[in-house]
């Protein structure tokens, strides 16, 4: 009897020892399991979404004056460099690009030396306050390039660019702004109130989205990205051009 | 004290269930904004960020959805803080380089014209929050109310 009170403890010890090792090897593989269902999950779902993601959707019937024939942009001069500047009208950012750009591409321009291609992208239409403001201005800006203004005209919009988070410009004001660039024509007004380039701005924005841009202000020589966030942007591009023009 | 911790564990569970699965939920309403929003901190190349932002909410809703059933809480826990540490390292050096954008933690982000510092310690000391509970469960990832009891407590015959 006592022979057989020793043999259970032992038992009891040994079953406990297998029972804790088997809890320990069915936690790693369910650790394990999840593991590889969260990241096999996560790769799916990219892979669904890439997939699902049809790029830009059909290009728009109507786009403005100066349209690149892909009718991604404005084409301004011409040249053997390729300077590509997205911008969107309520980024803080894109405006410093803008004026800091300015000298810079009008040298480059009478130079000939560049086709400057403008991208007037909605990217930031949820940061206004109703939401849209960036695709109504990049609208107005493309109105404003049949009435040949459009670098005039963006340069105005940014000069009384609105706060994030606040209501943008009313229609009233976006065509009060036509006026300070130079526009004389009252089928701006027209074109502002009807907006007949909302699906265009949609179009050009999907097609920059598409083409891996994220973020504005970008601007691209050649198809490559230049920083345009340091000290001094103007010279960056410069600087850049003359390397591809080279 | 070891039901307390039980307890604990599980509204440490729900907490970080319910945070991933907003977080990933409002991300999937735009995943364009989510990719954006990736890219404004400027870290990974942006054909990267794309990839990133498309990725994290599928990564936080699974997260979330384990951790709210309680299924390998343990491993659900080490990926929660994983997470929670590199978002917070990010925003870090986000602020570190001056950089004023929208952290995009539920969605949105962006660069923002003012703000942008309270916006990172708030940002910053919720993740931490987070963290921590996340390493509670890691600690101790036994908890009411999980599947991981039903899964791993067998009674052996």
């Amino acid at each position: 009897m006592r022979s057989s009170d020793t043999t259970g403890a032992t038992d009891a010890s040994v079953r406990e020892m297998v029972r804790k090792r088997h809890r320990r090897r069915r936690a790693t593989l369910v650790s394990l399991v999840a593991v590889f269902v969260v990241v096999g999950g996560a790769l799916v779902g990219v892979g669904l979404v890439r997939a699902g993601d049809s790029g830009p959707g059909e290009a728009p019937s109507r786009v403005p004056a100066g349209a690149a024939s892909d009718k991604s942009g404005l084409v301004f001069s011409d040249g053997p460099v390729r300077v590509d500047i997205y911008l969107d009208y309520l980024c803080p950012a894109c405006r410093d690009t803008e004026r800091s750009l300015a000298p810079v591409l009008t040298t480059l321009r009478a130079d000939r030396d560049i086709t400057l291609v403008y991208h007037p992208v909605a990217f930031l239409d949820d940061y206004s306050d109703p939401a849209g403001y960036s695709t109504q201005a990049a609208s107005a800006a493309a109105c404003a390039a049949d009435q040949g203004h459009f670098e005039q005209y963006s340069s105005v919009l940014f000069d009384l660019q609105p706060p994030e988070r606040g209501p943008g410009l009313s229609e009233a004001q976006l065509v009060a702004a036509g006026r300070e660039a130079g526009i004389t024509d009252d089928s701006f007004a027209t074109c502002v109130d009807d907006a007949p380039y909302l699906p265009w701005v949609t179009y050009v924005s999907d097609v920059a989205a598409s083409d891996d841009i994220a973020l504005t202000p970008t601007v691209t020589v050649n198809g490559t990205r230049v920083d345009v966030t340091g000290s001094d942007p103007g010279a960056a591009l410069a600087g850049a051009v003359a390397e591809a023009g080279r | 004290m070891r039901v307390t911790k039980a307890w604990t564990g599980t509204a440490a569970r729900l907490t970080l269930a319910a945070v991933l699965g907003f977080a990933g939920a409002v991300k999937f309403q735009d995943l364009a904004v989510a990719d954006r929003s990736v890219a404004a901190y400027q870290i990974v190349p942006a054909e990267t960020a794309l990839l990133v932002g498309t990725a994290l909410p599928f990564i936080e809703v699974a997260i979330a959805v384990l951790l709210a059933v309680g299924l390998a809480t343990r491993a659900m826990a080490t990926l929660t803080a994983l997470l929670m540490a590199a978002y917070t390292a990010a925003i870090a050096s986000v602020w570190a380089r001056g950089l004023s954008i929208d952290c995009g933690c539920f969605g949105g982000g962006g660069t923002l014209t003012s703000g942008a510092e309270r916006g990172y310690v708030i940002d910053i000391a919720r993740d931490l929050l987070f963290l921590g509970a996340a390493v509670f469960l890691i600690r101790h990832p036994r908890t009411r109310y999980a599947l991981d009891r039903r899964l791993l407590d067998v009674k052996e015959e």
